[in-house]
């Protein structure tokens, strides 16, 4: 989907069509399909993009998603709310480290590392 | 002198407590299997007293309904309409196409690694792990995922001896190492391999080719070119920490 037609839809339907890509890369990765995963990573990284240039940063609307039961989505909400809300963004990033749940927590935790080292800063 | 156990508890030599400790445990673990194995057997509808035909029927000692019908399954988790409390069960038997067989064997490594965290302990683990995964032709790598993070020696001990359940992984990845120069005694170097339980292998493999925020869309493998090869065993090495490989 174009940027211009995802100017079209609502915050809503922009949080629940990330919501859909995340599951989509979670299962890519189970799958061991590293390219059907770095496609839609382009897809999430234009609602994320969308979501930013609303007034206010809509991509606030993505920590509804932060403690979802799959944890490609919450990792994903939690790294798009770094330069949004850091204190809670870093907080679902710990918890996700602490369920343990791979590959995520250690995707979780190699974030923070980056983060901590100033290495990585949010945007 | 006294005998030994008429001794109070602070009184009695050290070994002794650690040994009542470690029973202790044991038996609280055990329970914790038990616990679990009804709520398998009430999963599966057993009730133990549900009716049974009267005996000197041909059907004597069946189980039967209140009402002499054939009785229906007790409800239980997700029967109210509620939210599902776990992520979902893992397919009983494999799948027939190969990456769904491996995407279901992975399912049942991450709930049995979830088990051992936080809910029947390891005798819990192993009887799930046993019932559902005799199965699965990917067994060695299913068991190998659950192993504790191991020390860097203790994995490159193990590299090159080609063990079920394993893959031996380059610290500076393979490919990548040699393109930017470093030499293949470096790159195959006894300190550079090491071996890790499949899937382990397959997640941080995965996480270095998959395109990453932190660090501007680019791979980790994309960031790490052209970095000095210390650089790149240290993010190795946390890499192997972080997927709990290395301790």
């Amino acid at each position: 989907m174009s940027a211009a037609n995802l100017a079209l839809l609502s915050t809503d339907a922009l949080t629940r069509l990330f919501e859909a890509l995340c599951i989509e890369q979670y299962d890519a990765l189970e799958r061991n399909e590293i390219a059907a995963f770095n496609r839609r990573y382009d897809r999430i990284q234009a609602i994320q993009d969308e979501l930013k240039s609303r007034p206010g940063d809509q991509r606030r609307a993505l920590m509804r998603l932060f403690g979802h039961s799959n944890m490609q989505v919450r990792l994903t909400a939690a790294r798009a709310n770094l330069a949004v809300d850091y204190p809670a963004a870093r907080r679902e990033l710990q918890a996700i480290v602490d369920e343990k749940w791979h590959p995520q927590a250690g995707d979780a935790g190699m974030t923070l590392y980056f983060l901590d080292t100033g290495e990585s800063k949010p945007t | 002198m006294l005998p030994k156990h008429s001794l109070t508890l602070a009184a009695r030599p050290r070994p002794l407590s650690a040994r009542a400790l470690a029973c202790h445990i044991a038996g609280e673990r055990m329970m914790a299997a038990f616990a679990r194995l009804q709520a398998f057997a009430e999963k599966a509808g057993f009730n133990p007293d549900q009716p049974r035909v009267p005996p000197g029927n041909s059907d004597g000692g069946q189980w039967t309904g209140s009402d002499g019908s054939a009785s229906g399954r007790q409800p239980g988790i997700g029967d109210n309409g509620g939210p599902k409390l776990d992520p979902e069960e893992p397919p009983k038997q494999p799948p027939k196409e190969k990456t769904s067989r491996i995407k279901a064997a992975k399912a049942l490594a991450k709930r049995i690694a979830q088990q051992l965290l936080r809910r029947a302990g390891p005798i819990g683990a192993l009887i799930t792990a046993i019932e559902l995964a005799e199965n699965y032709s990917q067994m060695p790598s299913v068991t190998s995922y659950q192993d504790s993070p191991k020390t860097l020696s203790e994995l490159q001990q193990n590299a090159g001896k080609r063990r079920p359940g394993y893959e031996d992984h380059h610290i500076v990845e393979q490919g990548a190492g040699i393109s930017e120069g470093f030499s293949r005694s470096q790159v195959g170097g006894t300190d550079n391999v090491v071996s890790v339980p499949t899937y382990k292998h397959h997640e941080i493999s995965g996480w270095y080719n998959t395109k990453n925020p932190t660090f501007g869309g680019l791979t980790p493998r994309e960031y790490l070119r052209g970095k000095s090869w210390e650089e790149q065993v240290r993010v190795g090495h946390f890499a192997m920490r972080k997927f709990g490989v290395l301790k």
